[in-house]
């Protein structure tokens, strides 16, 4: 829905929940989603957004913010605790999720080959001696949640800590909904 | 009429601390003019974006440079007295702040008295320690007078396609030091009433290799400084030297002011965190010894958004500068910051140095980002700013998914490149010339809901183009062979990175060129995708020497004009040569009159799981050439069939399911829990297994980190005491 025109500046837009719906699908057609693109912001959107994302998973817990396409910070028995989609848990968001997934890094040449079929190794292989891609993959689904680059020996990223408790309380206004 | 001596000084001084008391730029709480009559606000706003857009466009048109002309590596800004940014054109945005820097560096230094700032005076800057990124992208700086009294600065930029550096082009890489990279302008007064002094031009003639398009394009640049300077004389003449002065600082303090909105608008508080790596190999290139390394560069990013909405880019832990071309001052990474900001967050309302008041680069004195080496080379800069702003992009993208706004999610990642020639040209006469071709049409990185650009991105000037193969034939002596689309060479993901390309060329002409590439790493990747998406391939260019492309020429046989058909065709014999691989940055070499140069322009970087990837996008990227079918089998499980009636590729929807039921089983199969993988690698670095190149990088990063020691330490359990 494109935004819509007051006097002084235009309104706010709203979309409804099924736009959101394609648009986390990626199916929404492109004029629609130039149009969002270009327009100011959906005050609306969060909450909007994580009822969207609460609807199409299987467990109970409230979901209190969305960190990745498969992870969720949900509450859970007066926690907040990461969620995958698929269900399983890595525990407290505020540790690393990294360290609760499994992982299989690509460090030899073999392994780089699967990446690669049919492709002379001149055009495509590193240097396996300073490159590795450390592929880490939920437990619960074996989904790739994420491929992260390293030098060998290089400490795992913690790539986001979000800062809940003040999003919440200062910018939204409300307290966190962990109960 | 000269400027009273001092003046600007103390009100860049008085500017800085009202901010800093206040929190307002120039202490403006209230915006005023805005206020009471916002059509007027809109309108001056609107003129002076006019005037920098008009420049440019006019100075596009009548360019020597085809950089400038058809890659549009130009830009037209106009600043306050102080040199804080007003409003600026689109192209080298990167140059906002870099100006910014170097017209604040003249003010410090007194240039009010020595050498005076005059009605019609011309300044140029190209030195990174006063304000720039590197030496190939000169400022032409004109200060902005009415009835006596300094009212602004303009100022255009323009990237120099060779620029006399010790090697041809403009981002020399045997510049291990800033003696190297090309001719210096330090801030110097070059010109008075509005012209250009003669012996600058000559300077410029006995420094460059092709030194006619930086002598006409820096007098383009002067005609659209002096369009500048004459449309906002115009405009203070009709809104009143008050309405003026006032205007031009609420609109930095709304910049200021919608960025914060932005940012709380937009985005998670929260402390988010990456990193990446440059590998480059010089061990056993013709480099003086004290650069002769193999090593390793680490550039991490921490990016905090705390809950006022400023955003803080901390590098604590970046590699030490070095005797490289890789270096980076922190104007130019300031420099980099706004692009990266335009690419995601500031690309619509106001946007000036009000964006950047609202933001904090923190760049560690003595590394690569911030040299305490006066004279350390920045001449390919760019090796170190990009990285670092596809990490930030990463950082965005998380904020961006989790409050929702997954149309926002753009991965930086379009890593540049190009080719440097050198030698004698088709015309008979010496000649250097960096090629941006390969740098301008990359592919850019995937996005939350579609995949990345293909063959059009560009970090540092989203508006460029690569121009006809023609133009550059016309400049160089080589001939296009060939631009193909390479599939599959953005990263894979749910959505792709955009896919690059490769170039070829036959030198032609001449005896002999010179040929390296820039700017890519050597056998590393550069870039990570967002969660499950993948890198794009790692770089490499292509020689086929002493061949025989001229005989299949003349024969009207089949020549190659991508690296498959260089493969078949030699391997079935009827292309002869030796094939000379080459990875990332590496000193030129000598490539001999009718053989061939291939070069590979990247792609971007993935976003999500490649398995989650609609099979009906794999099956359209076959269609047009973007993927192959040994990778939509092996890395998207997608099943193609290719209809040879139809001619047309399908896709079996029940064999695909079950190749993803099959990859989810083996992932499940070869992944191992974090912590058995924790003790294995531990045993490796307790037995220092580690290459000597990664051992160095950590060693020095240590020395320079406290908290990435402690980090380190921590997280491999390691004593207090530990050092490598």
């Amino acid at each position: 829905m494109a935004a819509k025109r007051g006097n002084e500046r235009p309104a706010a837009p709203s979309y409804p929940k099924d736009t959101l719906r394609t648009l986390v699908d990626g199916k929404l057609d492109w004029p629609s989603l130039k149009s969002m693109m270009s327009s100011f912001k959906d005050p609306d959107r969060f909450d909007k957004y994580v009822e969207v994302l609460q609807e199409r998973v299987e467990w109970k817990e409230r979901i209190v913010l969305p960190i990745h396409e498969h992870l969720y910070v949900v509450a859970k028995n007066g926690n907040l605790i990461v969620k995958a989609v698929c269900g399983h848990e890595y525990g407290d968001y505020r540790q690393n999720w990294k360290m609760k997934a499994l992982i299989y890094v690509r460090d030899n040449e073999e392994k780089y080959k699967e990446l690669y079929p049919g492709v002379p190794e001149e055009l495509r292989m590193p240097d396996t001696r300073w490159s590795h891609l450390r592929e880490y993959y939920c437990p619960g689904c074996g989904s790739l949640l994420q491929v992260e680059y390293a030098v060998p020996g290089y400490p795992i990223v913690h790539d986001f800590l979000p800062d809940i408790e003040g999003f919440y309380e200062q910018w939204l206004g409300r307290p966190v909904p962990i109960e | 009429m000269a400027a009273k001596e001092g003046v600007l000084k103390q009100s860049l001084k008085k500017n800085e601390e009202t901010l800093a008391k206040t929190g307002h730029y120039c202490g403006l709480t209230n915006l005023t003019l805005k206020e009471e009559d916002p059509i007027r606000y809109e309108v001056f706003n609107s003129r002076l974006l006019a005037a920098v857009l008009a420049a440019r466009e006019a100075v596009k048109s009548i360019s020597a440079s085809p950089g400038i002309r058809e890659v549009g590596e130009l830009l037209f800004a106009l600043y306050t007295p102080e040199g804080d940014n007003i409003v600026f054109s689109t192209g080298i945005m990167t140059h906002v702040g870099t100006t910014s820097c170097a017209i604040k560096w003249m003010i410090r230094n007194d240039y009010e008295d020595d050498p005076g700032i005059v009605e019609g005076d011309v300044f140029m800057n190209n030195d990174s320690t006063i304000g720039n990124i590197h030496p190939a992208d000169p400022q032409t700086i004109v200060p902005i007078f009415w009835e006596g009294e300094i009212v602004g600065w303009t100022a255009g930029v323009a990237h120099q396609l060779e620029i006399g550096g010790v090697v041809p082009g403009s981002v020399p890489p045997l510049a291990i030091e800033s003696f190297g990279s090309g001719l210096l302008f330090a801030a110097e007064k070059i010109g008075q009433n509005d012209r250009i002094a003669k012996p600058v031009f000559e300077r410029i003639r006995r420094g460059c290799r092709l030194p006619n398009l930086w002598v006409m394009d820096e007098r383009g640049k002067l005609a659209g400084c002096i369009m500048v300077r004459d449309e906002i004389q115009k405009v203070v003449e009709e809104f009143g030297i008050d309405y003026y002065k006032r205007a031009i600082r609420e609109l930095v303090e709304e910049a200021r002011r919608i960025m914060l909105d932005k940012v709380k608008e937009r985005l998670i508080p929260g402390k988010y965190r990456g990193v990446t790596f440059y590998g480059y190999k010089w061990k056993d290139e013709p480099m003086l010894p004290i650069a002769a390394n193999d090593g390793v560069l680490h550039l991490p990013v921490e990016v905090t958004i705390d809950l006022d909405g400023k955003i803080t880019l901390d590098l604590e832990g970046v590699s030490k500068w070095g005797y490289h071309s890789y270096n980076i001052t922190p104007s130019g990474m300031t420099g980099g910051y706004l692009v990266g900001l335009c690419h995601q967050l500031a690309y619509d309302r106001r946007v000036n140095e009000g964006t950047m008041l609202a933001v904090e680069l923190k760049t560690p004195y003595g590394t690569l980002a911030n040299p305490d080496y006066p004279y350390a080379s920045t001449a390919i800069a760019w090796v170190t700013l990009m990285p670092i702003y596809s990490v930030f992009s990463r950082a965005l993208g998380e904020a961006f998914f989790a409050r929702g706004y997954k149309e926002e999610i753009h991965l930086i990642c379009t890593p540049t490149n190009g080719e440097d020639y050198g030698g004698m040209s088709q015309y008979g006469v010496p000649f250097g010339f960096t090629n941006p071709d390969a740098a301008t049409a990359c592919g850019g990185g995937g996005r939350g809901v579609k995949d990345g650009l293909d063959n059009g991105a560009c970090m540092w000037q989203p508006e460029t183009d690569m121009a006809n193969a023609e133009l550059w034939e016309s400049i160089m002596p080589i001939v296009y062979l060939g631009r193909r689309i390479l599939p599959d060479s953005g990263g894979y993901g749910k959505y792709r990175g955009g896919v690059g390309h490769e170039t070829m060329h036959l030198i032609h002409g001449t005896e002999w060129v010179t040929f390296n590439t820039t700017v890519l790493p050597s056998k590393t990747f550069w870039d990570t995708g967002l969660f499950g998406g993948y890198p794009p391939t790692i770089h490499y260019s292509l020689v086929v020497s002493d061949s025989n492309l001229k005989e299949l020429i003349e024969q009207k046989k089949t020549i190659p004009v991508d690296s498959k058909e260089i493969m078949d065709l030699m391997e079935s014999g009827s292309l002869k040569g030796e094939r000379i691989f080459k990875y990332g940055i590496q000193a030129p070499i000598v490539v001999k009159g009718n053989d061939a140069v291939l070069n590979l322009c990247q792609g971007g970087s993935g976003y999500g799981d490649p398995i989650e990837r609609d099979p009906d996008l794999v099956r359209r990227d076959l269609e047009k050439g973007m993927t192959t079918p040994d990778v939509a089998r092996d890395i998207y499980c997608v099943a193609p069939v290719y209809d040879e009636t139809a001619k047309e590729w399908r896709i079996d929807t029940e064999e695909t399911e079950n190749l993803r039921k099959a990859m989810r089983k083996k992932r499940l199969q070869r992944g191992r829990p974090v912590s058995d993988w924790w003790e294995e690698e531990k045993a490796s670095l307790d037995k220092g297994e580690l290459a000597p190149e990664v051992i160095h990088m950590y060693k020095e990063c240590m020395g320079l980190s406290e908290r990435f020691s402690q980090e380190f330490r921590e997280f491999w359990k390691l004593p207090e005491d530990f050092v490598f």
